[in-house]
């Protein structure tokens, strides 16, 4: 008989020659060569000596295990201090077979300029290998004509698009016979060009990515800033790439200061100095805040979102020690071993109970809870910690009504006395100006965003006019400083804003509308368009706002990315669309809206959106992007939000 | 007086009795009265009414504070409207810090997601945590029999 059947099914059975090789399924920086086989576009690219880390994920067969990995770069083994090394194996997301290991190298850097290949090959336990292939792309840095810049300061209008910019020059500025009467301040800057604002994932971005990308020169995906997507859950764990801000500092012992009308730690000032997978963890970005000052040179970081800094002490007793901090332990942070040993970063603790006011003032920084305290700190600080509302500071539009003493909301929010950002960026950057090195500065208006996802236009524009304030606070430091260049973009632009015209209406005559809730009375009769919509004009006050929002013939936005909404064209009296606030009290429940997520029912005329929800959302449209000082002129044309961060590398120069 | 009883305690005593004397029906407390304001360089600071009333009846006035995400069996009374925008903002939000949790269980009350209510229920003056991650300092807890009889909904 035949022992040939037999003997090749006994060795067919032997699982080496059944089972499939291990797979890599993911592999860090990303690249499109390993995710479409193709070479470009290169995805990842980085300045000489940047750090980022390499990351892969290995899915072995069932029953083995990972042995071993080695990242090769042009073919050339990575090889580091085994600190800098890990293999993780729990605490991995769902849906990946037993035994996936992530396995990563950190802070790696490479400084020769080109396209580079990017290899990982992992050994299972029965002996049989995984490999794949990736690229990644080292930017020289050119030489430039001219002056380098020792400082930048970067405004980032959050949700800025050009409807934004229009819509506050007509507001602030007016026009004459079709010419505006002055420019804004970002108008004056000699250089303008627009931005694709793009995220890793998908063509709308979100606020995380949309400023991770400027100052990494990596795209990272919605929701994360600093990091790219990996398969743990952590989200303080994901592979890094430098901020500019770390790089400054590292390299030339820069400064960072953060300012910003938001919350502290909500994505547009976070993304430039906390590594996170998740911009809502906001006791970890909190505290990295500060225990990672030594790696991004944190000198100044102001705006709202003290609840984060209010320690939060469990199992008080009666009086309860309320305070109205919402630090908790489950978003705070504790990183691996290798980021800490190979990054320098702080291990972290959770820690809800920290009182992070009281280690921010231990570290030298004073501390501001208002404007006349921040005004009392003039020229006195070196380091400097603002916190003027408990989450997000109130928006400009009632800011001012509360020091005008027209409107009472800062009052019911209990903050009283919240400055202005062109006051905050003017105490920023009197710390800043005497760094020795010079800085890295964001300022962010941030609610000209957040309005405009309420399709609040008053609000929005006024957010808006505060920004150019600002703007116009860092022209004029730039204008004294030869050394300064002065950025103002965007992240995105929210909600598809339009100036459709304006009403050919008075404001009483728009009042009297109200309750009509038809588009025939409150469209038809009300919307100027083409040549009907003329110059509304806007008076202005000697605090530079305007002295009523509610005038007659008003300029009229349109929105192109909207919600269900109920519009009156009037402004809100509270922070929300609604009109007026019908007092229920103990009404029977058919006294409530049939469906009350519609704003204004009953008040305004039905515009049906193109979105669900109650919100605009944010577009895929490009933004402009202007620029005054050194370098501006390499600010023109069409480009990449990514290749922001070269183009600043660049006018910096190779050290200062 | 005994030593231990130093003045400042037997303001909040008294006072707290005076309160607790008012309240027999359920007291009206607005959101100006919960803390010190402006609100303090290091937090919140209750007010004594506030603190005397931890426990007992209240009735309150205020705004519903519209949720993206709406959390089942609980709405945030807000003395000024607010729209929490979840999605792009996480926690970085519009909520004042006086703003007050409001919870009940049972029945069928489907509260509006917008608009001005008055509602009485049991106080509770301190730190939890809330189902969305949120610690919330102070909350009222519906007597729903009595709130859907005031609001004439069948339970």
């Amino acid at each position: 008989m035949s022992l040939a059947r037999p003997l090749l099914a006994a060795l067919l059975s032997l699982p080496i020659l059944a089972s499939a090789a291990p797979v890599v399924s993911r592999l860090t920086p990303p690249s499109e060569l390993f995710a479409s086989g193709a070479p470009s576009p290169v995805i990842a690219r980085f300045l000489p000596d940047q750090r980022f880390d390499l990351q892969a994920t290995i899915q072995p067969d069932a029953g083995q295990t990972v042995t071993s990995f080695e990242f090769a770069v042009d073919g050339m083994p990575v090889k580091v201090a085994s600190e800098r090394r890990g293999i993780v194996t729990q605490g991995l997301v769902k849906g990946l077979p037993e035994n996936t290991a992530v396995v990563s190298v950190r802070a790696y850097a490479h400084g020769k300029p080109g396209l580079h290949t990017l290899t990982v090959t992992a050994t299972q336990s029965d002996g049989q290998r995984a490999n794949a292939q990736g690229n990644f792309e080292v930017v020289p840095l050119l030489a430039r004509n001219g002056k380098p810049a020792r400082n930048i300061i970067f405004m980032l209008g959050d949700g800025m698009g050009a409807t934004q910019r229009t819509a506050a020059r007509i507001m602030a500025r007016g026009y004459a016979q079709g010419k505006a009467r002055s420019p804004l301040a970002m108008d004056t800057f000699p250089v303008t060009g627009m931005v694709m604002t793009s995220s890793l994932n998908s063509i709308v971005t979100d606020s995380s990515p949309g400023m991770s990308n400027y100052v990494t020169g990596n795209k990272a995906a919605n929701n994360q800033e600093g990091v790219w997507p990996d398969d743990t859950v952590d989200v303080f764990d994901n592979p890094r790439v430098e901020y500019l801000a770390e790089y400054l500092h590292r390299k030339h012992g820069k400064a960072l200061g953060i300012v910003t009308t938001a919350d502290v730690f909500d994505a547009t000032p976070a993304a430039n100095a906390v590594h996170t997978a998740n911009r809502g963890h906001g006791t970890g970005i909190a505290d990295q805040y500060l225990d990672d000052r030594h790696l991004t040179g944190l000198a100044v970081l102001m705006g709202g979102g003290r609840k984060w800094f209010l320690p939060n002490v469990a199992d008080s007793t009666k009086p309860q020690a309320i305070n109205g901090s919402q630090r908790r332990g489950a978003n705070d942070y504790v990183l691996p071993d290798d980021i800490v040993a190979a990054w320098g970063a702080a291990k972290g603790a959770k820690d809800p109970q920290r009182d992070l006011i009281a280690d921010f003032e231990r570290a030298g920084y004073a501390y501001a809870s208002d404007a006349g305290t921040l005004r009392q700190l003039a020229g006195k600080a070196d380091k400097l910690l603002g916190l003027f509302a408990y989450s997000n500071m109130n928006v400009a539009h009632d800011k001012i009504g509360g020091r005008r003493g027209t409107s009472n909301i800062v009052a019911e929010y209990g903050f009283p006395d919240q400055p202005m950002l062109d006051e905050m960026t003017a105490a920023a950057l009197d710390v800043l100006a005497r760094q020795p090195k010079g800085f890295f500065a964001l300022i962010e208006g941030a609610s000209i965003d957040k309005q405009a996802h309420l399709m609040d236009s008053d609000r929005w524009i006024l957010e808006t006019l505060e920004f150019d304030r600002a703007v116009q606070v860092a022209k004029d430091f730039a204008s004294r400083h030869g050394d300064t260049l002065v950025i103002v973009t965007a992240d995105h632009e929210c909600a598809g804003a339009a100036i459709i015209g304006a009403a050919t209406v008075s404001n009483a005559q728009l009042r009297a509308k109200v309750g009509t809730g038809t588009a025939a009375e409150q469209r038809d009769q009300v919307v100027g368009v083409y040549e009907a919509a003329g110059f509304p004009r806007y008076r202005l006050l000697a605090d530079g706002y305007p002295e009523t929002t509610d005038i007659d013939r008003r300029m009229l936005i349109g929105y192109g990315a909207n919600a269900d909404r109920h519009e009156t064209w009037l402004t809100s009296a509270q922070p929300t669309q609604d009109v007026q606030q019908p007092f229920v009290g103990q009404a029977p429940l058919n006294a409530y809206p049939a469906n009350p997520t519609l704003r204004n029912k009953d008040q305004g005329f039905l515009v049906t959106g193109q979105v669900p929800g109650d919100q605009a959302v944010h577009t895929a449209t490009d933004v402009p992007l202007s620029a005054f000082g050194p370098g501006a002129e390499l600010f023109t044309g069409v480009y990449d939000n990514t290749d922001v961060f070269f183009k600043m590398a660049r006018i910096l120069g190779k050290s200062r | 007086m005994p030593p231990h009883l130093r003045p400042r305690t037997l303001l909040v005593l008294i006072l707290g009795q005076l309160f607790i004397a008012l309240a027999a029906e359920a007291a009206e407390l607005g959101f100006g009265e919960m803390y010190q304001f402006p609100i303090g360089a290091h937090g919140l600071r209750p007010t004594a009414k506030l603190l005397a009333l931890d426990g007992h009846q209240v009735h309150l006035h205020g705004y519903v504070a519209r949720e993206e995400q709406p959390v089942s069996g609980r709405l945030i009374l807000v003395p000024v409207p607010v729209l929490l925008a979840g999605e792009d903002e996480a926690l970085a939000d519009d909520l004042p810090a006086n703003a007050v949790f409001v919870h009940w269980s049972g029945g069928r009350f489907a509260p509006p997601a917008s608009g001005h209510l008055g509602l009485t229920g049991t106080l509770r003056v301190g730190v939890a945590e809330e189902a969305d991650g949120r610690l919330s300092m102070i909350r009222l807890y519906l007597d729903t029999a009595q709130t859907f009889n005031a609001l004439g909904i069948q339970h």
